[in-house]
């Protein structure tokens, strides 16, 4: 099981805590809790916001994959983050997991294709409209 | 003849060993990122439209419909580029000082580089 550390302080350009949340009809219905969902990530306001009951299966499969190859992996995790990012001048938006641990580049590489790899593998398996949304909305960030 | 980005790559590590400084850190870290970008979209060219080749952002989802990971890493690239570039206080996260996201950004453009030989357009 992941240990959770300290809260971190994300400062990307984008990487916001205070936006406003979206508005569209979709997420005023949605009933999802990711929070209550996915107990091992620390998940921001933004990034919440952001995930509406369509991208629950989508969320759910990342960060199952995402911990299976932690736990297999002795590499020790510093922190499990969810967080949004956009980009206006694209008008852009996706969520971000973040995936903070104490280890090599080398090691923290080593993870990171072994969790892209599992993605692909799992993104063959989706509809076309959940792969669409996979690669469109969702990214993953190893952080050394 | 057209410009290798490569070019790119080499000017940002020249940069970054000659002279280090949080300037150059932070230039640095923009041309590992163009050079990235753009042999990304070079390599993708044949399947992404007029549009699409004008959006960074399509260009990485792009990437990441081919090899998540490597489209995962460019997206953060483009994150730190975009720290570098604009953001004057902060925009580091945990790292600690510019002279470590440079060595980030490295390691990240390396990789990506490294992975888009093996990647189908």
């Amino acid at each position: 099981m992941p240990r959770k550390t300290r809260e971190a302080k994300l400062e990307y350009v984008g990487l916001h805590e205070g936006r406003p949340a979206l508005s569209s009809a979709a997420q005023r219905t949605s009933r999802w809790d990711p929070v209550s969902s996915m107990p091992d990530w620390r998940i921001t306001r933004e990034a919440r916001a952001l995930l509406t009951s369509r991208l629950k299966p989508i969320a759910e499969g990342i960060s199952a994959i995402i911990l299976a190859k932690l736990s297999q992996n002795p590499i020790r995790t510093r922190e499990l983050v969810l967080c949004a990012f956009s980009d206006p001048k694209e008008d852009w938006k996706e969520v971000v997991f973040q995936v903070h641990v104490a280890a090599s580049p080398e090691q923290a590489n080593a993870l990171w294709d072994e969790v892209g790899n599992a993605i692909d593998q799992w993104r063959n398996r989706l509809s076309e409209e959940d792969a669409d949304l996979l690669c469109e909305r969702f990214s993953v960030d190893v952080i050394w | 003849m057209p410009f290798n980005p490569l070019g790119f790559f080499h000017v940002a590590r020249r940069l970054a060993s000659e002279s280090p400084g949080e300037a150059e850190y932070r230039t640095a870290v923009g041309r590992a990122y163009y050079c990235a970008f753009l042999v990304a979209r070079e390599h993708l060219r044949p399947r992404l439209t007029g549009k699409q080749l004008r959006s960074h952002t399509e260009v990485i989802e792009a990437l990441r419909r081919r090899d998540f990971g490597t489209g995962a890493r460019l997206d953060t690239l483009h994150r730190l580029r975009l720290s570098a570039d604009y953001q004057l206080v902060g925009g580091l996260g945990r790292l600690p000082n510019w002279g470590q996201a440079w060595q980030r950004a490295d390691h990240l453009c390396s990789q990506i580089l490294r992975k888009m030989v093996t990647i189908v357009p």
